[in-house]
């Protein structure tokens, strides 16, 4: 008999993209998203599935992912399947839009919940659009379960987890029992999937539940209102140093930090 | 705001040190209440506490309480989260205040769910609207591209706030205040997390956080041993080396030198930034250095859009000539 985890992965817009395409629509304040920039599965969520995958690859695991929202797309998420995941499932509905982190974390909760039984989630410490890291605990909240944050590596030992939570001065090794969720900083770049896991990848099916398969009633739902979003300026005037080689201009770089008192 | 009342912050204070992040969060909380004319206490866990309680004071608390039990000597963040919340309970606080902080950053979600009130989590600004008596924390998002303000009025709020995002009070020892103990039992049963062991890097040199100059390395330097040469520049001016994230994740430095909205916030004099691009999660850690001074070969690198000075070309060319022109100039 193996282990079931289940790993937490959002669908956002691919945060490496430039801050030029983001702005503020000033007749109704709401946000200007950048055209062109491809959805991605979260960065972190990407290393919480790679952290499964290595636990899969040197015991019996099975890996469901879960994903929350509105429009999620197969093409995205299903990436997940082709890399080792065993089943996805879809968390939509119109009412699961532009929602709180309580609220998100309840949808995500009824989800374990209804999936029943689970060993360990994991998810990823923070979403590259929202950038909250509040998700991960408050799922653990719903589920009544232990929650470790900031871990960078998973080891199980019967039913023990064992991780490293890394601190700003270097790590700690915690330990807990499970079912636990876990949110993931690192653990490694998730693997790539080759045209055959990723033909097959595209047969299998994806479950979908809706707020009524999850007997959530969508005035329980919570909206993140924001009062004013703007787009911050740091912008300063850059004083480029010019001259006729590089070698020149590093010399010449540190003539005029000197020169204007910096050093 | 009827039944709450005061802004709380809370921090450990290892050691029975008060953290410079603790009297930011003290400083914060000091406008607030004094805004709203309210009181500021101040939680404090640790074993053996004493001169970090009266330094909370001369920060800036009203009221320091204090739990000075084994069982919270350590982090753990079943016993802190307990601890925490029933605190905040007996306070009554309208506001809790917690840095974005290892501890922090783990701590105020978990608090927050058992209060069942709002969490904002890695605010940079927390204001305040006297007329409407509400809070308007500020928390960047899109990794920094957008910064969002809420509102919220009436109603018990727990915020995070980002490291070095205001500047303590000045210490004052003649501020009065209460140092209060307080008891707090937890039953062994409710400790599910066992911390086994912390394992501290060496760190040789500067401390990244305080140092007076930082040297940070991206992508663009290409190899562990090539930050040699960026080590080299840092200590001529006594400085640290950071990372971007590439750099941290690929081990050209180690993971507590990553710069930026995941890692450490610095805000040193002189921010010199060597193949990096300046995306907004590094802009994140940086933008509060007074000077940031960038290479790269790249001319319509972001990073030059923040820097202050700038040189455009291949680093290995530019900086063994800055280096050996500073070196000249120091001595
Ligand atoms: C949720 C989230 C959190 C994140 N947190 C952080 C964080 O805390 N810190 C962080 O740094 N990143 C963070 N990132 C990653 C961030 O989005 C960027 O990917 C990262 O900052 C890029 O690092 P870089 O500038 O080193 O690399 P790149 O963006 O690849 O830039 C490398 C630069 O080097 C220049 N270069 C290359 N060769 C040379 C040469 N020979 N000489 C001179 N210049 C050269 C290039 O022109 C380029 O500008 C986060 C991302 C997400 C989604």
């Amino acid at each position: 008999m193996g282990f079931h985890i289940i790993v937490c992965a959002k669908q956002i817009l691919d945060p490496e993209g430039p801050a030029s395409g983001y702005g503020v629509n000033s007749a109704t304040g709401q946000i200007i998203l950048p055209k062109g920039v491809p959805p991605v599965i979260n960065p972190y969520d990407e290393n919480a599935l790679e952290t499964a995958l290595r636990l899969k690859d040197i015991m019996q695991v099975n890996i469901t992912v879960i994903s929350m929202g509105k429009n999620l797309s197969k093409a995205v998420i299903g990436k997940a399947l082709a890399v080792g995941a065993d089943n996805l499932i879809f968390l939509q509905d119109k009412a699961f839009e532009n929602l709180d982190s309580r609220s998100t974390a309840y949808i995500i909760s009824a989800g374990i919940k209804k999936l029943g039984n689970y060993d360990l989630v994991l998810a990823g410490r923070q979403a590259g659009d929202t950038d909250a890291a509040i998700v991960p605990h408050f799922i653990a909240g719903f589920l009544d379960i232990p929650c470790i944050n900031l871990v960078k590596k998973v080891e199980i030992i019967e039913r023990n987890i064992r991780v490293e939570r890394s601190l700003p001065d270097g790590y700690e090794v915690l330990e807990v029992e499970m079912p636990s969720l876990l949110s993931i900083t690192g653990g490694g770049d998730l693997r790539k999937a080759d045209l055959q896991q990723i033909t097959d990848a595209g047969k299998k099916p994806v479950t979908i539940w809706t707020a009524e398969n999850l007997g959530i009633d969508a005035s329980d739902l919570k909206q993140t209102v924001w009062q004013k979003i703007f787009v911050p300026v740091h912008e300063v005037e850059c004083n480029f140093i010019k001259a006729d080689s590089p070698k020149e201009a590093g010399a010449k770089l540190a003539i005029k930090l000197r020169e204007d008192r910096i050093i | 705001m009827g039944a709450f009342s005061g802004i709380t912050v809370f921090d450990g204070a290892f050691e029975d040190i008060l953290a410079p992040g603790t009297k930011e969060l003290l400083a914060c909380a000091r406008k607030l209440a004094d805004n709203l004319d309210e009181k500021v206490n101040c939680i404090l866990f640790g074993e053996g506490l004493n001169e970090s309680l009266k330094e909370a004071v001369a920060f800036g608390a009203d009221n320091v309480l204090t739990a000075d039990t084994p069982i919270l000597g350590k982090y753990n963040p079943d016993a802190y989260s307990i601890a925490l919340e029933r605190l905040v309970r007996q306070t009554a606080s309208r506001c809790l205040i917690l840095g974005q902080t290892s501890i922090g950053a783990d701590i105020a979600p978990r608090v927050a769910f058992k209060l069942g009130c709002d969490l904002i989590t890695d605010c940079v600004e927390i204001n305040f609207n006297k007329e409407t008596e509400s809070f308007i924390p500020v928390h960047p998002i899109y990794g920094g591209k957008i910064y969002a303000a809420f509102n919220f009025t009436n109603q018990q709020l727990v915020i995070t706030l980002r490291q070095k995002s205001i500047d303590p009070l000045d210490r004052d020892d003649s501020r009065k205040g209460n140092i209060i103990p307080v008891k707090v039992d937890i039953e062994p049963a409710l400790i599910k997390i066992k911390v086994v062991k912390k394992i501290k890097e060496e760190i040789t040199g500067v401390r990244l956080e305080n140092a007076p100059v930082v040297v940070t390395g991206g992508r663009g330097i290409g190899s562990k041993d090539d930050f040699k040469y960026l080590k080299e520049l840092a200590e001529i001016l006594s400085g640290a080396v950071g990372g971007s994230r590439p750099a941290a994740d690929n081990g050209w430095v180690p993971a507590t030198s990553k710069v930026g909205l995941t890692g450490k916030i610095v805000a040193p004099k002189m921010y010199i930034a060597i193949g990096v691009s300046g995306s907004s999660q590094h802009l994140a850690g940086c933008i509060g250095s007074k000077n940031i001074i960038a290479i790269n070969n790249d001319p319509s690198a972001n990073i030059f859009k923040v820097a202050r000075y700038g040189v455009v070309g291949d680093w290995k060319e530019v900086l063994p000539s800055f280096t050996e022109k500073l070196r000249e100039l120091l001595v």
